[in-house]
C-alpha cells in the first residue's frame, strides 16, 4: 500500500512535460541476440536493410547529391555488395542456424538468402544442396519447381518480392553452377527451357567482354538453343501453360538481338559506321533489325527509333518562339548543327498540380536534367525544346493564354538549367457538345511530322538527335529509367568528332 | 449571438485557432515547411430507449495534426489533441524526426509561378447558435414531451437526440513567396456549421407493430419546433402498423413517402462522379469506349430519367447550406435537369486539366429533388392496389451499372386497394434499382426536408430536400419477419 502511494507521488510530481512519452522514439535498434526463430532474423535484417537505405536517401540529400549529381545509372544500387550493418546482423542472428544440414528444410528460401547475406556461400550452396537433393528425379515437376524458386533467389528475386531476402548483388555465377549440375536432371524439355529462361538477367547487363556479360550471354545462347531445340508440341505446351510464354520468348530474343549489338561489337561497330557516315549507321542499324525475326525486328525499331532515323528531320513549326540565339528561330533544327529537338511540355509531364506534395524532383525534371548536362558537354549541341499549349499551366487556369504558357514554360525550362530555343504551337482543340465539354486537342503539325507516318501524339520526353545535315540519328525518351544520357553522348559526341574532322579537311 | 461563448471551449474559436496555428508554426525547427490541420466538434447527444432517457452528454475534442517537412525529408504527420505548450513542442518534434527519416527530394525546384487566388464562399446558412446553445436540459425537455406521446398510447419509444457544433481549418508555410492570400489555394480558411437530428421508433407493447419519425437540420430549432408533430407521427405510424399481415412477393405500384425515397436514391446520389466513368469504372454513367477519340463516353447530355426529375442543389439556398472549401463552385449545381443527366461532380485538377472552368464541382453531398403537386392522400386515393411505404434500410448496391439494390422496408408498409389503406402488411426485402423507379413515376409530391443525419462528429452538413413518388412495378422479392 505505501509503494501504490509513492508511486502514485511520483507519477503526479512528474508533471505534465515528463508525461509526453506519446511521442518518445521508441528505440528501434535491432538488438539480434534476443531473436530466438529464422523468421526474427528475416524481420531483423530487413529493418536494417530499409533503416540503411532511408538513411543513405537523406544523408544523399542532406549532402545536396540530389539525382542531378548522380551517376545516370539506375541499376547501380542493386549490383553493389550489401552493407557491412547488414551483414553482421545476419551473422550474428544466424549464428543459431549456422549449420545448413540442421536447420529445417523448409526455411530453405529464407536461409539461402539470408547465408549469402551473412557471406556463407559455402553454406548457402550446401543448403541449396540439401533442397535439391530432396527432390526426386522421377518428379521433373517437382525439380523444375524447386530449380526455379532457387534461380529466382540466387537471382535476388524472391518470390513474393520479399526485400529483405533479395540476394545483393544477384549471384549468376551460384544460378550457372546450379543450371550445369541439375537442369540435366529435369527429364521433361518443356520445364527445362523454363529454368533456363528464368537464369536470365533481364537487367541491364554489361557491354563488352566482362565475366557478366559474357556469362548473360551464354545464358541467352543456351536458352535460344533449347527453344529452336523443341518440337511443335513442346512449344504448344508452352502456351498451354503460360499465355505469356511466347511474349517471353520474342522477348528473349529482342534481348538476344540487343546483346548481339552490345556485346558482340555491335555497339562499336555502329559507332563506327556513325564515323563514316550517318547513311551507314543507319543502314547497319537496319541489318541488326533485318537479322531478327519480324516481330522482334519491330521492338527493335521501337527501341532505337528505327521508325524515324535516316528520315529527313522536318521543320519544327510554331506560333511562339521563345530563346532562340538568333533571329529569326526557324528554321529548326538548322542545317549545318547538330541538333536535339525534345517534346517538353510541362502540362503533360507533371499535370495539374493540385498541392505541395507535387512539387518535387520527378522523371520531368530528370528529361530536364539530362538536356542540361548534355548542353553543358556539348555547348554547340542545338537543342530545341518543343510544347503545344494545354489551356492550363501547372495550378494556373484562368487567364492562361498560349503566350503565357509559352513564357511560363521557358522560365520553368531556364529554372532547371536548360538552355534551348522553346517553340510552342497554339494548340488546336475542340470540346465535345455540352455537357461533357471535354477538351479534345488535335495533333499537331509537329506531332505528324515527328511520328514520321505513324500518327499519334509525340509523348513529351521524346528526344530526336539530328545530324548536321538534318538526318535523324536516333530517337529516344529522356524520361526512361535507362542509360538514355549515356548512349545519346556517345552518338553526340561521334558526330562532333566527324564534323570537325569534316571540318578539318 | 455567439461571442465570448465560443471560448467555453466547445470548438475552437477563429480567434482561437489562430493563435493556436501561430503557436504550432513557431515552434518548427531546423527549417522546411510546416503545414497545421485542425479541427475541433462539440457533441450534445440525448438517447432514450423503452420511454427513458439512457444517455445525456456532452463530448468535446480536438484534432491538430501537424505535417513537417524539413527541407528534402519526406512528410511527416502527428496527430495530437493536447495543446498545452509541452505537448505541441513534442508533436512538432515527433513530426521532424518522421520527416528526417525519409526523403522526397527537390522539393519546389524551379520555377513556379504564383498561386491563383480563391475567394472563400460564405457559407449561408450552416450556423445556428440555437444548436450551439442547446443545453442538455433543454434537450432532454424535447425528448421527455416526444416519450409522453408515446407512453399516452401505452407505446414504447426508442430514439435519439444530437446537436453538434464543428470547425476546421488549415495553415502552411510551403512557398510563402508564391502565395497571394493568408491561404494558399488548397488550404481550408476556418469555418464552422452545426448539425441538428433526432430520430424516434415507436412500438406497441406486443412487439407487432413500428412507427418512425425523424428529421435532420444544421438549425436545432426545426427538430425542436417539429418534436410534437415527429413523435405524433411515429406514434400514429406505430398504431396503423399493428399486426400486418403477409402478401405475395411481386411487383407493386409503390407510393414512397419522402424518406423512403430518400433511402431508395441514396445510391444514384453518391454516383455522381465524373471520374470513374471517364475511367472506364463501373458507373450508371459509364457509356462505352470511343476508339476514334481514344476516351469512355459518359451518359452526360442524355436522358437518364424521368422528365419530371430534376436534382439540384443551390448553396446559397438556407435549407441546403454546404461547407464549401474555396476551390469548390461556388454557384447552383444541377446534375439531373428535367430527366437529363447534365452534370458530374469532379476534382479540381478535372476541370483545370479537361473542362471549362477552373473549380472542383461537387457531387450531390446535399441536394434537392424535384417534385409535383399531388398530395400523400391524393396518391393513395387514384392507386387501386399497391403499397405505402414509410422508409428502407439496409439498402446495399447489388450493380454498380444498373444501380440494382437491395434492402427492407422498415416502420409502416400498408395495402391500399381502390383508393384506401386497408391492412398493415409484414415487411419486404426489395430488389431494385432507383433508375427504373424514376422512370416509372407516375405522381410526384411537394419535396420536403428528410432525415439525412451525419453519423459521426465533425462529419459534414448533407442536407436533403426529397418528395414522395407514386411509382409503378416496384419489385419486392421475398417477405422478412422483422416489425
Amino acid at each position: 500500500m505505501r509503494y501504490r502511494f509513492v508511486l502514485a507521488l511520483a507519477v503526479l510530481w512528474a508533471g505534465p512535460a515528463a508525461g509526453q512519452t506519446l511521442f518518445e522514439w521508441p528505440d528501434t535498434a535491432v538488438d539480434v541476440s534476443k531473436y530466438t526463430t529464422i523468421e526474427e532474423c528475416w524481420a531483423a535484417v530487413g529493418r536494417v536493410r530499409r533503416r540503411i537505405a532511408e538513411e543513405k536517401e537523406w544523408t544523399d540529400a542532406n549532402r545536396g547529391m540530389w539525382r542531378d549529381t548522380m551517376p545516370d545509372l539506375v541499376q547501380g544500387t542493386a549490383v553493389e555488395p550489401l552493407p557491412e550493418r547488414v551483414r553482421e546482423t545476419a551473422r550474428a542472428c544466424l549464428s543459431r542456424f549456422a549449420d545448413p544440414e540442421a536447420v529445417p528444410i523448409d526455411a530453405y528460401w529464407i536461409l539461402v538468402p539470408l547465408y549469402l547475406h551473412a557471406g556463407w556461400d559455402d553454406r548457402a550452396w550446401a543448403l541449396v544442396e540439401r533442397r535439391m537433393a530432396a527432390v526426386s528425379d522421377d518428379d521433373p515437376e517437382a525439380l523444375a519447381a524447386a530449380a526455379d524458386t532457387m534461380i529466382d533467389i540466387l537471382r535476388g528475386s524472391p518470390k513474393g518480392g520479399h526485400h529483405a531476402l533479395a540476394v545483393q548483388p544477384p549471384r549468376y555465377d551460384l544460378v550457372d553452377e546450379l543450371l550445369a549440375r541439375y537442369a540435366d536432371r529435369i527429364s521433361d524439355r518443356v520445364l527445362r527451357f523454363r529454368a533456363y529462361s528464368r537464369s536470365l538477367s533481364w537487367a541491364t547487363y554489361p557491354p563488352g567482354d566482362s565475366v557478366e556479360a559474357k556469362r548473360e550471354r551464354d545464358r541467352a545462347t543456351r536458352v535460344l538453343a533449347l527453344f529452336d531445340s523443341l518440337a511443335d508440341h513442346e512449344i504448344d505446351r508452352l502456351v498451354q501453360q503460360s499465355q505469356s510464354m511466347l511474349t517471353e520468348i520474342e522477348a528473349y530474343r529482342a534481348q538476344f538481338g540487343a546483346l548481339m549489338e552490345l556485346s558482340y561489337g555491335g555497339r562499336e561497330a555502329l559507332l563506327d559506321s556513325l564515323r563514316s557516315s550517318t547513311s551507314a549507321y543507319v543502314k547497319l542499324t537496319k541489318q541488326f533489325e533485318k537479322r531478327l525475326p519480324p516481330v522482334l525486328g519491330q521492338l527493335y525499331a521501337e527501341a532505337t527509333g528505327g521508325f524515324a532515323i535516316g528520315s529527313r528531320a522536318p521543320a519544327i513549326e510554331a506560333d511562339i518562339w521563345i530563346g532562340c540565339e538568333q533571329d529569326p528561330c526557324e528554321p529548326r533544327p538548322r542545317p549545318g548543327r547538330i541538333s536535339l529537338v525534345v517534346f517538353a511540355s510541362p502540362g503533360e509531364c507533371v499535370g495539374v498540380i493540385a498541392g505541395p506534395g507535387e512539387m518535387y524532383l520527378d522523371r520531368c525534371a530528370v528529361m530536364l536534367i539530362r538536356l542540361r548536362r548534355l548542353k553543358q558537354r556539348f555547348p554547340e549541341l542545338d537543342i530545341t525544346t518543343v510544347s503545344r499549349s494545354l489551356g492550363f499551366w501547372g495550378y494556373l487556369k484562368e487567364g492562361i493564354t498560349p503566350e503565357r504558357e509559352a513564357e511560363l514554360t521557358w522560365r520553368w525550362l531556364n529554372s532547371f538549367g536548360v538552355e534551348a530555343a522553346l517553340a510552342m504551337v497554339r494548340t488546336d482543340y475542340w470540346r465535345l457538345p455540352d455537357p461533357d465539354a471535354r477538351r479534345i486537342d488535335t495533333e499537331s503539325a509537329n506531332d505528324r511530322n515527328y511520328t514520321f507516318g505513324k500518327g499519334g501524339r509525340v509523348q513529351s520526353g521524346a528526344a530526336f538527335l539530328i545530324d548536321e545535315d538534318g538526318i535523324v540519328v536516333r530517337v529516344d525518351d529522356l524520361t526512361a529509367l535507362i542509360e538514355v544520357e549515356a548512349e545519346f553522348t556517345e552518338l553526340i559526341a561521334v558526330l562532333f568528332e566527324r564534323k570537325g574532322a569534316r571540318a578539318g579537311k | 449571438m455567439i461571442g465570448r461563448s465560443l471560448h467555453d471551449g466547445r470548438i475552437l474559436s477563429p480567434d482561437d485557432c489562430r493563435a493556436l496555428l501561430r503557436r504550432v508554426h513557431a515552434l518548427a525547427e531546423g527549417g522546411g515547411d510546416t503545414a497545421i490541420r485542425v479541427s475541433s466538434w462539440w457533441h450534445g447527444e440525448l438517447r432514450w430507449a423503452r420511454n427513458q432517457i439512457r444517455t445525456l452528454s456532452d463530448r468535446r475534442d480536438v484534432r491538430l495534426t501537424v505535417i513537417r517537412t524539413v527541407r528534402n525529408g519526406r512528410d511527416g504527420a502527428v496527430t495530437t489533441n493536447q495543446l498545452d505548450d509541452a505537448s505541441l513542442e513534442a508533436a512538432v518534434r515527433a513530426a521532424e524526426r518522421q520527416s528526417r527519416m525519409g526523403a522526397k527530394i527537390g522539393r519546389g525546384v524551379g520555377f513556379y509561378p504564383q498561386f491563383p487566388h480563391y475567394e472563400p464562399f460564405p457559407n449561408a446558412a450552416i450556423w445556428s447558435d440555437a444548436t450551439f446553445e442547446a443545453a442538455a436540459l433543454a434537450r432532454a425537455e424535447v425528448a421527455r414531451r416526444m416519450i409522453a406521446h408515446a407512453e399516452a398510447q401505452g407505446m414504447l419509444s426508442a430514439g435519439y437526440l444530437e446537436v453538434r457544433a464543428a470547425m476546421t481549418a488549415t495553415l502552411g508555410t510551403e512557398f510563402p513567396e508564391l502565395r497571394t492570400g493568408e491561404h494558399a489555394f488548397w488550404e481550408q480558411p476556418y469555418v464552422r456549421w452545426t448539425q441538428a437530428q433526432g430520430s424516434m421508433t415507436v412500438r406497441n407493447a406486443a412487439g407487432t407493430g413500428s412507427g418512425w419519425a425523424g428529421l435532420s437540420s444544421y438549425d436545432w430549432r426545426r427538430i425542436e419546433s417539429a418534436s410534437g408533430a415527429l413523435a405524433e407521427r411515429a406514434v400514429q405510424k406505430c398504431v396503423a402498423s399493428q399486426d400486418p399481415v403477409a402478401l405475395e412477393p411481386g411487383r407493386y405500384t409503390v407510393i414512397l413517402e419522402p424518406q423512403a425515397v430518400a433511402d431508395l436514391m441514396e445510391p444514384l446520389i453518391q454516383s455522381f462522379n465524373r471520374e470513374p466513368p471517364e475511367m472506364g469504372l463501373t458507373s450508371p454513367w459509364r457509356l462505352a469506349y470511343d476508339e476514334a477519340l481514344g476516351l469512355w463516353r459518359t451518359k452526360l447530355g442524355m436522358k437518364v430519367v424521368d422528365e419530371r426529375i430534376t436534382i439540384s442543389h443551390d448553396p446559397a439556398d438556407p435549407d441546403q447550406g454546404i461547407v464549401m472549401h474555396p476551390l469548390d463552385l461556388p454557384e447552383p449545381v444541377t446534375w439531373i435537369e428535367r430527366g437529363v443527366l447534365k452534370n458530374l461532380g469532379h476534382d479540381w485538377a478535372t476541370e483545370v486539366e479537361k473542362l471549362k472552368g477552373w473549380h472542383a464541382v461537387r457531387g450531390a453531398d446535399a441536394y434537392r429533388m424535384s417534385g409535383g403537386d399531388t398530395s400523400l392522400d391524393e396518391m393513395i386515393r387514384t392507386t387501386r392496389r399497391g403499397l405505402l411505404v414509410t422508409r428502407f434500410s439496409n439498402v446495399a448496391v447489388l450493380d454498380g451499372e444498373s444501380l440494382l439494390s437491395t434492402g427492407l422496408t422498415r416502420d409502416g408498409l400498408w395495402l391500399i386497394e381502390n383508393g384506401q389503406i386497408t391492412k398493415a402488411v409484414k415487411n419486404f426485402r426489395f430488389t431494385e434499382s432507383p433508375l427504373f423507379v424514376l422512370n416509372h413515376i407516375e405522381q410526384l409530391g411537394e419535396p420536403v426536408p428528410v432525415f439525412r443525419p451525419t453519423k459521426r462528429e465533425g462529419d459534414r452538413l448533407r442536407p436533403a430536400i426529397v418528395p414522395p413518388v407514386k411509382a409503378r412495378d416496384f419489385s419486392f422479392t421475398s417477405v422478412i419477419d422483422a416489425i
